[in-house]
């Protein structure tokens, strides 16, 4: 059951449901903005819980009576008034039939609670077509019903889509919190994993808890390895590096290596500015010998080429062709691999 | 739960829910029946949220309950018992022992909370109406409703106890309409309910289920509104369907008016006319020309015949010349030839009067014998 006591660090957007729901003046459709993974959908489905609730007296805001057969179904979503839309298909996006379920749903009444509730999971996803679609239903829809976008890339949503709906702006979560969530789900993962992985979190306990499960932690120390294995004079060490980095063919995959790669920039960065001290693990003594051979102006000109080759990524260029110019781009940053 | 019930009587009143449940939906609760035993009797519900069907029979009771099962798994089920006699008892954890006989076996269940909350019918004011009518001005509407989900208000057929107290019943989908009233015996119109009155919009797949639940042997049907909903009750079998909202297209402004000149033909002849000439129309269009009035050879006498013609530059032409009973000018108008053969499928009567005005007015086509009943197809640019 999603309760509101699970919802912590999330002053401000509870405040701001609160106020609306207890002062009757609830919007129609909400956009839940902030970085992914600290909290937005898990919000909006207590809030569903909340609004479809048949027990809850109106104007108050309170958890789901966990009684009623209405909460009964929250808790396996199979809920007649609940609709949830959320990417799908090859292509990981919301398509225009999936928003005209959402106009056919709130053509009836609601079955058997006072609202119908509409969460929209990773609005941003959506193409065009279907925002364009959704734009009569999220103006205005029927007045029992309730709409929540959860996106984590508002500026990617349509101009059109962001004046109709209502923001609600969550904030990351703060360490601590992380910690205490990933000891709630991942008891026996050791502390030193779990700090690292918070610290590449950013504030967010889905980003935190795949850092932990997919062996990102081991991607991060691999992929700084090969760099180390790479030598000027003998350019397959390249194409070798780059059939290790890429073993999985996948988008995903290849622009979390360069998240590496980056990472490894800004830790040289520190080292070399004098703000980051390394300790004595093999990471350390790797980065140290990086930072011992680079000059700075190299290392900043290369953090420019990571992110041309981010985008180049996301924009479905050759991965393999953008690793091997990645990597060639290393190898002439770092003096000691140059021919002498 | 337990309960011990004929095999027979389970599988009929099982059968009756298979229309609405479905297996796709998105909410798999949906594909589940809710069974309720209490006193003496065992109550099935199964919905597809737009349509709900209560049904129940008579058990012997050992313990009352309530509990979800795979409706179409249970009627697999329980058709292929051989014994006279079933008996259901529901576990702790909601799965439910079936013994008959020789067989036992234990099908998957859930919580009877899951399942949505049906809407109580039991409060609901009826009013009677024969069966054969309600079934009978179905037939001829059903076929002429609109699929087009981008205009909802004309999926469903418009019904209405109009103020010189007749039912009406409409269907259209743009390119055609049909339209029925009748005057039902023994009906109290002072007490109609005022939503009727009004008019509601019943979807197509509800009329498509009350006609597969009603049994047109049983006269004693009757029907109620209640909160967007009509209900439709014959023994102990109660079936409600969630009306569209929305307003249906007036239908003063497509009405034709009266033509002066009508022709009347055997229907039959008309029926085989437009099936041989239907083979040289074309596939994409079913285009069919209707000539009514030929012309003679010598260009002024006007003979009473209805020619057919098609022709599709894949197949030919073909042309078919039926008698008809006509002293009009000469008009001529191209159709969708399935439109007119949908409507000649639902006339009773061996004789239909056809009205063309024009090659672009709506063309009125009526049964002889049954005036009230009026179907208009409009023509397309042929």
């Amino acid at each position: 059951m999603k309760t509101l006591a699970n919802i912590q660090g999330q002053d401000a957007a509870l405040q701001h449901l609160k106020n609306a729901i207890e002062s009757d003046r609830m919007h129609h459709g909400y956009i839940f903005k902030g970085p992914e993974g600290v909290g937005k959908r898990h919000f909006a489905l207590t809030l569903a819980t909340m609004l479809l609730c048949v027990k809850r007296p109106e104007r108050t805001f309170i958890d789901g009576c966990n009684q009623c057969p209405s909460c009964h179904k929250m808790k396996t979503l199979q809920h007649p008034d609940l609709l949830i839309v959320e990417p799908s298909g090859a292509s990981n996006t919301i398509k225009i039939n999936e928003i005209r379920e959402i106009s056919k749903f709130v053509r009836n009444h609601p079955f058997e609670s006072p609202h119908q509730v509409i969460i929209i999971d990773d609005a941003h996803t959506m193409t065009k077509e279907a925002s364009n679609a959704l734009l009569k239903t999220l103006e205005e829809p029927p007045h029992w019903v309730r709409m929540f976008l959860v996106s984590h890339r508002v500026n990617r949503l349509l101009d059109t889509i962001r004046s109709r709906g209502q923001f609600v702006q969550f904030k990351k979560l703060r360490n601590a919190r992380l910690s205490e969530l990933v000891d709630e789900s991942l008891p026996q993962v050791d502390l030193a994993t779990k700090k690292l992985a918070i610290e590449l979190a950013e504030g967010s306990i889905s980003r935190t808890l795949s850092f932990i499960n997919e062996g990102v932690l081991e991607r991060r120390q691999l992929t700084l390895e090969m760099i180390e294995t790479l030598d000027a004079n003998h350019p397959k060490t390249i194409n070798d590096a780059v059939s290790v980095l890429l073993k999985s063919k996948d988008r995903a995959h290849a622009s979390e290596i360069v998240d590496h790669l980056q990472l490894i920039i800004r830790d040289l960065v520190g080292v070399l500015s004098g703000t980051r001290i390394l300790d004595d693990s093999r990471r350390g003594l790797l980065l140290k010998k990086l930072a011992e051979s680079a000059r700075l102006n190299d290392i900043l000109k290369l953090r420019i080429q990571l992110s041309e080759a981010k985008n180049m990524i996301s924009r479905n260029g050759n991965t393999t062709l953008v690793f091997e110019w990645l990597l060639s781009e290393f190898v002439d940053s770092f003096t000691f691999k140059k021919v002498s | 739960m337990k309960f011990r019930i004929s095999r027979e009587a389970f599988t009929n009143e099982l059968g009756k829910l298979q229309g609405v449940v479905s297996q796709r939906s998105t909410l798999a609760i949906l594909s589940n029946t809710l069974l309720e035993v209490e006193g003496d009797r065992l109550k099935l519900d199964a919905t597809d949220l737009d349509i709900s069907v209560s049904t129940s029979c008579a058990c012997e009771v050992e313990q009352s309950g309530k509990v979800t099962l795979q409706a179409k798994g249970l009627y697999d089920i329980v058709n292929n018992l051989e014994d006279e006699f079933v008996t259901i008892q529901v576990e702790d954890n909601y799965w439910a022992r079936l013994d008959a006989g020789s067989v036992s076996c234990r099908i998957v269940g859930t919580h009877p909370d899951d399942f949505p909350q049906i809407l109580d019918t039991s409060d609901i004011k009826m009013y009677p109406i024969a069966t054969d009518v309600l079934l009978d001005m179905i037939d001829k509407t059903l076929f002429s409703v609109s699929t087009d989900d981008a205009r909802p208000n004309i999926t469903g057929a418009f019904f209405q106890f109009t103020e010189n107290n007749s039912l009406l019943m409409v269907s259209t989908d743009g390119h055609r309409l049909s339209k029925i009233e009748t005057k039902p015996e023994n009906f109290d119109a002072s007490s109609v309910p005022e939503a009727l009155k009004k008019g509601i919009i019943v979807p197509r797949k509800g009329l498509v289920e009350l006609k597969r639940n009603v049994s047109s042997k049983d006269q004693e049907l009757s029907f109620g509104v209640k909160q967007n909903n009509i209900i439709f009750k014959q023994g102990p079998m109660s079936l409600s369907i969630r009306l569209i909202d929305g307003g249906f297209p007036d239908l003063e402004k497509v009405m034709p008016k009266d033509s002066e000149s009508k022709a009347f033909i055997a229907k039959d002849a008309f029926v085989s006319a437009l099936k041989f000439v239907s083979l040289f129309s074309s596939p994409k269009t079913n285009n069919v020309r209707l000539t009514l009035g030929v012309l003679d050879e010598d260009g002024e006498t006007i003979r009473p015949e209805l020619e057919l013609y098609a022709t599709d530059p894949d197949r030919g032409e073909g042309r078919k010349i039926v008698p008809v009973q006509y002293s009009g000018p000469t008009v001529k108008a191209g159709y969708n030839y399935k439109y007119i053969q949908d409507v000649l499928g639902v006339l009773d009567g061996d004789e239909v009067s056809l009205e063309i005005i024009d090659t672009l007015s709506p063309t009125l086509i009526r049964d002889v014998a049954m005036e009230e009943a009026i179907y208009i197809v409009m023509p397309m640019r042929v």
